[in-house]
This record gives C-alpha cells, sequence and structure tokens, in this order.
C-alpha cells in the first residue's frame, strides 16, 4: 500500500514538472497584452527581448501599442522576472535559453533560434491558414 | 402619468449622453487645449466627431480603414479587428457601460486608433469631437 502511494506521488510530482512553460499568471499582462494578441509566456524569450519589446510599444510589429509607463514599468517587471533564463526550471525556457546567441538582439519569438529549429517542418504557414488552424492552438502550450 | 413617464425618459436619455466626473475633467483638459490651438474655439461637435470616425483614409499597413473598419457600423454590435481577427466588444457605452468611462483606457486608445486610421496623434480639438459623438451612440 505504502509503495502504491509512493508511486501515485511520484508521478503527480513527474506531471508537475512536466510543464514545459510557465503559464501566463498576471492580469495586468492579460489585460494590457492578451486582449490584442495571444498573451505569449514571459519564458518563450530572454529578459533583452522583452526589454527591447516594452520600450518599442509605440512601434510594436507595425503597430502602436504604447501604454502609460507606470503600467509599462508593472507589465516589464513580471515580463523580466519569468522569462527564459530565470524560468531555468521549465523545459522550454531552458531550451530556448540554451539555444540563444551570446550578444544578439532577438527581437521577437519568431527569431529565437529554438523557436525556428523546432518549427523547420512548417513549409508553409499559409497551409494552416487554409485549413483554418492557429498556429498557436497546435501548442497546447498551456 | 405619461409626463412622469415622459420626464423619466427625457432624464433617462439625458443621462445616458453624460460623462462621468472623471471624464468630464478629461473633457475639460481637452477643452482647455483646443482653446490654445484654436482662440474661436467654442465646444466639441458630435457630427465633426462621426465625421472623423466614418472617413476612410490610408491607414496602416498601407490599406483603406476607417474607425469603423474595426468597431463596426452599428456600434451597438460587437465587431471584429480587420488585422488581428479578435472580437471588439461594443463601443457604444449605451450598449457597453464600461466604454467611455476610465480615462486612462480612453486616453490610450484614441492615441493608438488616430494612428492606426489616421497615422498620427488626433489634436485636442478632434479627440473631443470623437468623444462627443461616441457617448451619443
Amino acid at each position: 500500500m505504502r509503495f502504491l502511494l509512493f508511486i501515485f506521488v511520484a508521478i503527480l510530482s513527474l506531471q508537475a514538472k512536466g510543464l514545459e512553460v510557465k503559464p501566463v499568471d498576471n492580469e495586468l499582462y492579460k489585460k494590457e497584452c492578451a486582449t490584442c494578441h495571444f498573451g505569449y509566456q514571459p519564458g518563450l524569450m530572454p529578459t533583452q527581448s522583452w526589454e527591447f519589446i516594452m520600450k518599442n510599444l509605440a512601434d510594436h510589429y507595425g503597430t502602436d501599442a504604447s501604454i502609460d509607463d507606470e503600467t509599462n514599468k508593472s507589465i516589464l517587471s513580471y515580463l523580466l522576472a519569468n522569462a527564459s533564463q530565470n524560468a531555468m526550471n521549465y523545459k522550454r525556457s531552458a531550451k530556448i535559453t540554451k539555444s540563444l546567441e551570446n550578444g544578439v538582439l532577438y527581437q521577437s519569438i519568431t527569431e529565437i533560434p529554438y523557436h525556428i529549429k523546432k518549427h523547420k517542418k512548417i513549409e508553409n504557414m499559409d497551409d494552416y491558414a487554409k485549413r483554418g488552424q492557429n498556429s498557436i492552438k497546435l501548442h497546447r502550450l498551456s | 402619468m405619461k409626463k412622469v413617464a415622459l420626464l423619466f425618459l427625457c432624464a433617462y436619455a439625458l443621462n445616458a449622453a453624460q460623462f462621468n466626473p472623471a471624464m468630464q475633467g478629461y473633457i475639460d483638459e481637452l477643452r482647455l487645449e483646443a482653446k490654445k490651438l484654436d482662440p474661436n474655439f467654442k465646444d466639441f461637435d458630435a457630427l465633426r466627431g462621426e465625421k472623423i470616425f466614418t472617413t476612410k483614409n490610408i491607414g496602416k499597413n498601407s490599406q483603406e480603414i476607417s474607425c469603423q473598419s474595426c468597431h463596426g457600423s452599428d456600434l451597438k454590435k460587437e465587431a471584429k479587428n480587420i488585422f488581428t481577427g479578435k472580437t471588439i466588444a461594443p463601443l457604444s457605452p449605451s450598449a457597453n457601460p464600461s466604454r467611455l468611462s476610465d480615462v486612462k483606457e480612453v486616453k490610450k486608445w484614441l492615441k493608438r486608433n488616430f494612428k492606426d486610421v489616421y497615422l498620427r496623434e488626433g489634436t485636442a480639438i478632434e479627440k473631443g469631437d470623437v468623444l462627443y459623438y461616441l457617448i451619443k451612440q
């Protein structure tokens, strides 16, 4: 009986460890960022990338997404605390961090070497669009 | 009895088209700025605001758009952002009371959306005009 319980607990803890990226857990981030697009987990990019993004919100991939300084600071501190190199206990964040080249400023998730490597097999994103599939839905990250 | 009902209806109609105190403060700020821009400025105008809201312009991504492209022509209904496909809750304060209630939100979106459609920030006069139009919707 005790052995069974041990196995049960071991499986449970394995599952807990199996979380690949830390889910988003900040309400302000959800409100200010995820109302316009998918709420990308902070652990998908390193601190330098998040700093770049939050500094350049007035031109956010071609869109003005500027916010007031106070909100910006608060969101940035959440992003930095959970950025990939600060979330190394999550499998994907660790792999992302290890894939980075020294001295390179990655300006979007799609520029991160690990993500590029992992998406090599997807030759044509338009095929997904035609089938009405959203690339994010294919991940089931959180 | 009919008179009372009418009175209530009028009161309701007036109430529906009024800014809350914080928003009124923002409108007053805009009015001061507007007077600086144009010494002859009297007040904001909902009709001018409607024109700004409905006029098409070559905006973001070189697309010809107006505010209605994303907010829809019936502001009491949900609409779809033509760039992201995301659903946008109704902009009309009568259909969606959270609209035009938070100065911070209003400032944020006015700045962003003027840039989306007109590729520049709106002037104080233009912002006030649009808000006068929207509060009546």
